[in-house]
């Protein structure tokens, strides 16, 4: 029986005149890893921050485990069990490593308001342990805006996990890595979403990552779905095929 | 020259300024600074209470300045908000104890109670209000209604004295011999630098430097962040609103110029001067503001530009301030010390993040 943690019906957003999202339905299955892929410009970015609430929908619903998020505030949506890593780097740069994780489990367990425990040093001291699992065990003095980038990635996944989210939601986890931070990356994702059963759905440039790691994958162009399967299904897909092979030939056509 | 001693103590605030390191702290860095503190706190005491009696009125209020300082930094270093409304509050101390000694033939103690809570109240409606608004207009909301205050407070002359303010016997006169005002404001100051630096070092304290250092990534993790701040706002203008009553205790007046938007600046050069990311920098700035101010007055009237132009190089040259210069200049001594090795990610409280996100 199908069991759907995340649910996208009939969502749009118009920019002024622009329809940047267009009636998307979307259902992600718990403990899946599921792939919004698309060219530039299809409403990723978007519909992921129609998701997390950064952005108002115009019309449709989004429902969160059995809740209605659509509209809601952002840290009501983080508390409902969504979270989201954001595209370009977003970390607390002048927090220490293991400060940064203790932050997501000082949210969890609602301490944010505490001035009067040492919660802190526990909470410190059990962001070790996530650090160990996302590889930055060992680093958690340093100051977090001094990591490289691929670290940078992994402390804010680390961070994400520290709020034992159901969701995990990852807007190109891999841009702007290298091939060896890409890999590492990616077999973090999985691993994560395998052994605590977290359901992610993220979007991704590189193709290789998405058919390499994803259950389903949705194609988005021009704010539509175009379609949604398996990576086989999705790859084999004449208008897919169309979308990503009429830009590389109209590509190869300009470099000629 | 009597003022010297004074300046001793200014001395010696720089040294135990240097801003807690980055990583936790060896146990001899931390022991090294708690006798820093230990040294410095003995220092001021002694001399607050062999000083004469001038200068011993002279430190005490600088010594009540460190509070305000250090209450405005809550949200100014560790919460990255500039707010040019502090002194406010400081004013709602000032005048709830001039204002109910002379309305309300309210007893002194029962006014110092009240003081900090007055301004914690007079906080909540003015933070939901400001905080709607980002870096610049904040400022700018928190400049005018410090504005408002200061026309409130000299136009509605038959509340509050209007421009003369309000004089009198409002403190007891067990407080009026100069060295029991002294330890009355230092231990008073002594208690609630004490409490900020719990605030600062709780859970509350994190969420807060990451609100400063990244506010989106922070409610992503599903944190209110406006109701955090609003908290922040609060607790400082407490703490403003008791500064302002020990205003009282040295000048045994209180009139507008307190609430003036110049006042409500000085706190806030104060905690740039000393190192805004350092806990105890804006106590350093509090007592080099205040003596340097004191001596420049007796050479050029024109005091405040030779403030303004040293603001600025701080801003532009230095942004951790002198806590900051401090702890860069200890981290360089010791890498000469312990060449290549295993260098501790030290001096990063340094300039460059200072602007925030990468």
């Amino acid at each position: 029986m199908s069991d759907t943690v995340l649910s996208v019906q009939g969502l749009v957003r118009d920019f002024g005149g622009f329809r940047a999202v267009n009636h998307v339905d979307l259902a992600v299955e718990r403990g899946t890893i599921h792939a919004v892929i698309g060219p530039n410009g299809a409403g990723k970015s978007t519909l992921f921050k129609l998701i997390t609430g950064s952005l108002r929908p115009t019309e449709g619903r989004i429902v969160l485990d059995g809740h209605a998020v659509g509209g809601r505030r952002p840290h009501v949506i983080a508390t409902r069990g969504l979270v989201q890593v954001f595209q370009l780097s977003s970390i607390c740069a002048r927090l220490t490593v293991a400060e940064s994780v203790a932050l997501g489990i000082i949210a969890h367990r609602h301490r944010t308001l505490d001035v009067v425990t040492g919660y802190q040093r526990r909470a410190r001291a059990q962001a070790e342990a996530v650090l160990e699992q996302v590889g930055l065990g060992g680093q958690g003095s340093t100051i977090a805006g001094t990591l490289s980038h691929g670290d940078q990635r992994a402390l804010e996944i680390a961070m994400a996990l520290a709020i034992s989210p159901r969701v995990l939601l990852l807007d190109e986890p891999t841009a702007g890595m290298s091939p060896a931070e890409t890999t590492v990356i990616a077999e973090l994702i999985v691993s994560e979403a395998r052994t605590r059963g977290i359901t992610v759905l993220l979007s991704e440039h590189d193709m290789d990552v998405v058919f390499g790691i994803s259950d389903r994958v949705t194609v988005l162009h021009q704010g539509q779905v175009i379609t949604e399967g398996t990576p086989a299904e999705v790859r084999a897909h004449p208008e897919v095929m169309a979308i990503y092979l009429g830009h590389a030939a109209e590509r190869s056509e300009g470099v000629a | 020259m009597s003022r010297t001693p004074s300046s001793a103590a200014a001395a010696a605030v720089v040294a135990l300024g240097a801003p807690a390191p980055a990583a936790p702290g060896s146990l001899a860095s931390r022991l090294g600074r708690a006798i820093a503190l230990v040294a410095f706190i003995v220092l001021v005491v002694v001399l607050g209470l062999t000083l004469a009696p001038a200068n011993a009125l002279e430190l005490q209020y600088a010594v009540s300045l460190t509070l305000f300082a250090v209450a405005t930094n809550l949200i100014l270093g560790f919460g990255g908000l500039v707010s040019f409304g502090q002194g406010i509050f400081y004013g709602v101390g000032a005048y709830t104890v001039a204002l109910g000694w002379m309305h309300q033939s309210l007893d002194f103690t029962e006014a110092m109670v009240l003081a900090p809570l007055f301004g914690a109240v007079a906080a909540v409606p003015l933070g939901m209000l400001a905080l709607r608004t980002r870096r610049l207009y904040f400022s700018l909301l928190t400049l005018t209604m410090s504005q408002l205050a200061f026309v409130i407070a000299e136009n509605q002359t038959n509340l509050t004295g209007g421009t003369n303010g309000v004089f009198g016997a409002m403190v007891p006169t067990w407080l009026l011999d100069p060295h029991t005002s002294f330890l009355f404001t230092a231990a008073i100051v002594a208690v609630s630098i004490a409490v900020l630096w719990k605030v600062v070092h709780s859970p509350f304290g994190l969420v807060l430097r990451a609100i400063r250092d990244n506010r989106e990534r922070v409610e992503a993790l599903g944190v209110n962040v406006y109701a955090h701040e609003l908290a922040a706002f609060v607790i400082s203008a407490f703490f403003c609103a008791l500064a302002g009553s020990l205003f009282v205790v040295y000048s045994q007046s209180s009139y507008p110029e307190i609430l003036n938007w110049t006042a409500s600046g000085v706190p806030v050069f104060m905690a740039v001067i000393g190192g805004m990311y350092s806990f105890f920098g804006p106590v350093v700035g509090a007592f080099v503001y205040e003596f340097a101010s004191h001596y420049l007055i007796e050479y050029t009237q024109d005091w405040q530009l030779v403030i303004g132009v040293v603001l600025l190089a701080i801003v532009l040259l230095r942004p951790d301030g002198l806590a900051g210069s401090l702890g860069s200049l200890r981290a360089r001594l010791r890498r000469r010390r312990q060449p290549a090795a295993a260098r501790p990610a030290e001096d990063l409280a340094t300039p460059d993040d200072a602007g925030g996100r990468p």
